[in-house]
């Protein structure tokens, strides 16, 4: 005897609680940066974590990461949002680098859970 | 979608809005401006819910647990109370079809569940804000048909749609809070 079909009712109903669910979890929020900020973000994180943050000036000749004026805004965006903070050069004033603050780390971490989540549930199926 | 499988999502719908609205008068009974009008109204959230989850059975659900509750309405002035009960379920159903389009492809009529993939953050508020526009929308132009004595209309529509999108807006945030929550 082979087993009964699904009711594709039940299917449609939890495929839908399910999209509610992640639809809840992506509610705009304040702590959210928006998709142009990102890839700065990401340039500034990396030169950070490979143990030579950008000066200022450096960033804001960057390929790939819009004009200076767009760069200079979106440090100054990223800055209010508090994801990266100016600090200055110890051996020069002048200098001024442009870091990651917690809250952005914090954020990147939990971006790297979720890829190493995925990565484990495409193992398992 | 099966007669069986739609008579039990309405009955569901029902009793879930009917218990909700039930705890909600108990609790935030200071926040009724005017009978049926609050100034935050978190039951607009679960109207939302209710027809993402089960479509048109969630809209008549809705309108029937409306009725339900305001049978001494319905009992005083029938067409007002009839109407609004069916607005209540009928606006978000509405938001739902025109917020929750397919990006692209043929219009099957299954809308709301093609729709369902488009559905994210983004989109639940855009819902939350056409919902209550509708809603505070029909609820006024039942007044206005139904009831002579009704003033202030575009009062009532101004504290009607605040109240839905506030509290639309507070639950589904609410619920995100604890989803996260528990997720940690």
């Amino acid at each position: 005897m082979s087993p009964r079909p699904p009711k594709k009712e039940f299917v449609a109903l939890y495929l839908c609680y399910r999209s509610l669910i992640e639809s809840l979890k992506t509610l705009p929020n304040s702590r959210q940066i928006s998709a142009e900020l990102e890839p700065l973000l990401i340039a500034i994180a990396q030169a950070w974590h490979e143990g030579a943050p950008f000066p200022v000036r450096k960033l804001l000749i960057k390929e790939g990461l819009g004009s200076p004026a767009t760069i200079h805004k979106r440090i100054h965006q990223l800055q209010q949002a508090g994801f990266v903070s100016l600090e200055t050069l110890a051996s020069d004033a002048r200098v001024r680098l442009v870091v990651p603050s917690n809250r952005a780390m914090g954020d990147l971490a939990k971006k790297g859970e979720a890829v190493q989540q995925a990565n484990r549930q495409l193992n398992l199926g | 979608m099966c007669t069986g499988f739609f008579v039990a999502s309405v009955l569901a719908s029902t009793l879930v809005w009917c218990g909700f609205v039930w705890l909600y008068q108990q609790t935030f009974d200071w926040s009724e401006w005017l009978p049926r009008i609050n100034i935050v109204y978190f039951p607009h959230g679960l109207r939302m819910i209710l027809v993402i989850l089960f479509n048109s059975a969630g809209a008549v659900g809705i309108a029937l647990g409306t009725a339900v509750m305001g049978a001494d309405l319905i009992r005083a002035k029938p067409a007002l109370g009839l109407t609004q009960s069916a607005v209540a379920g009928l606006a978000v159903w509405l938001a739902v079809r025109l917020v929750l389009k397919p990006s692209s492809g043929p219009n099957t009529g299954a809308q709301t569940t093609a729709g369902i993939s488009v559905l994210n953050g983004k989109s639940l508020v855009t819902l939350a804000f056409a919902s209550a526009v509708l809603n505070a929308s029909g609820h006024c132009l039942a007044w206005y048909l139904f009831d002579p004595e009704a003033s202030q209309l575009e009062t009532r529509f101004a504290t009607m749609f605040t109240g839905d999108l506030f509290g639309a807006l507070l639950l589904l945030y609410a619920l995100r809070t604890v989803l996260l929550f528990l997720e940690r």
